[in-house]
């Protein structure tokens, strides 16, 4: 093997070890701190109430119509769905990187 | 630089998908309210960041750029990817114009709101009909704001909290949970957004009305609403002040010297539309406010306690 070999590895793998930290700090906050932060701002927009139900499921209570329940429904998938692409994306830069450095 | 057709289709879809989740300013952006000549004076509670309808604005760039490079491909390269150019365009389109449509919108709504609160930067909100009021406005603290947490840490000194349980009702409980709290005390309870009320069945009754906000699901203010009688007001507001003094010492932001015709009358005062500001006490995990208030045609001693964290910096 050769020495630019090595280092590529070791590259490769101080890489991995970052994006394995990264996707989960990013998943931490996107689950806790940012949805946190998304339910205040849909509670005070929409002015309801929403506890947190089965499996991270919102629940809204105070008065709002179904068609407002639906639109709150479709706002968290949204979020998620958000998150999720901008983790898709994330993903694709990380492989090219990879790429790049792949012995 | 030459993009790919696959390329050009799967970033075209990515985008579509990302921009029809939401028209940001359509859903969150809030309108002033109109204010009637009659309510008194209180801040305006509208957006005025331009954050949300340049969001829509950057979607309407990005749905332009692929709309007119759709537009300069002919339909062989779109038959190539299966995709029906017509119903490309089209949905491209639409979605384009919902987002114009949502950032015109925003962009009104928050120079609206701009105007308004330049107008009345230090009013307070008015108050919905039917004595069920708006939430009390709690405009975060700007990092330029003084910290009214300074004092407590300079001081060394471990000041005492806010109690865990205020009237009954424990900070943190569901809204299940509140509304049993208050059916138990024979009274009777009412939700409105994320205001609850819990208010005494009989009109004249000596139990006090509880108005309380509930955020990211759980009770995070709890409102007691003293109504004493003309005559009595500002003896009870003294006594009051003095009870709070006793448990959680000097407050940070003492209340404000009564003008000679509020000491008189506090009530009276009010009805003319003067409001005298009141103590507030800044506690480990949260505040505790006393203060007169007039809603409805009517006058009140709030006595306000907020769990909050003390700003970390």
């Amino acid at each position: 093997m050769s020495p630019e070999s090595v280092a590529r590895s070791i590259l490769l793998g101080v890489l991995g070890l970052v994006v394995a930290v990264a996707n989960i700090a990013f998943w931490m906050f996107v689950v806790i701190r940012g949805q946190q932060r998304f339910q205040r701002l849909v509670e005070r927009r929409f002015n309801v109430v929403i506890e947190i139900g089965h499996k991270g499921h919102w629940r809204v209570s105070g008065g709002a119509s179904w068609l407002r329940r639906l639109a709150i429904e479709f706002l968290q998938l949204g979020y998620f769905m958000t998150a999720f692409l901008v983790w898709a994306a994330a993903m694709l830069a990380v492989v090219g990187l990879f790429s790049l450095a792949e012995p | 630089m030459m993009i790919s057709s696959g390329s050009f289709f799967r970033c075209s879809v990515a985008a579509l998908l990302v921009s029809s989740l939401s028209a940001c300013s359509f859903l969150f952006t809030t309108k002033p309210r109109p204010r009637d000549a009659n309510s008194p004076p209180g801040p305006v509670e509208c957006t005025s960041s331009k954050a949300l309808p340049i969001v829509d604005s950057s979607v309407v760039l990005g749905e332009s750029i692929f709309l007119i490079a759709a537009l300069a491909r002919d339909d062989d390269s779109f038959g190539k990817q299966g995709v029906n150019r017509g119903l490309y365009i089209g949905g491209t389109s639409v979605v384009a114009a919902v987002f114009l449509a949502s950032a015109l919108y925003g962009y009104d709504v928050t120079s609206k709101c701009q105007v308004r609160k330049g107008q009345a930067p230090d009013t307070k909100a008015p108050s919905s009909p039917g004595g069920f009021p708006a939430p009390d406005e709690d405009r975060g603290r700007r990092s330029r704001d003084p910290d009214p947490w300074a004092s407590l840490v300079a001081s060394g000194a471990q000041p005492p909290d806010v109690p865990k349980t205020v009237a009954g009702f424990s900070f943190a409980a569901t809204v299940a949970e509140a509304e049993k709290t208050c059916t138990a005390t024979q009274r009777a309870w009412d939700l409105r957004g994320r205001i609850g009320r819990c208010s005494p069945k009989v009109e004249d009754s000596a139990a006090e009305t509880a108005r309380l906000e509930f955020e990211l699901g759980k009770l995070s203010k709890i409102v007691i609403l003293h109504q004493p009688a003309q005559d009595a007001f500002n003896k009870d507001y003294d006594k009051l002040d003095g009870k709070l003094r006793v448990r959680y010492g000097k407050p940070q932001v003492p209340r404000a010297a009564l003008s000679d015709e509020c000491a008189a009358s506090l009530v009276e005062c009010m009805k003319r539309g003067e409001t005298p500001a009141g103590s507030k006490w800044f506690l480990r995990a949260g505040r505790i406010e006393l203060l007169p208030t007039w809603r409805d045609d009517r006058a009140f001693i709030e006595e306000r306690y907020t769990r909050e964290e003390p700003p970390s910096e």
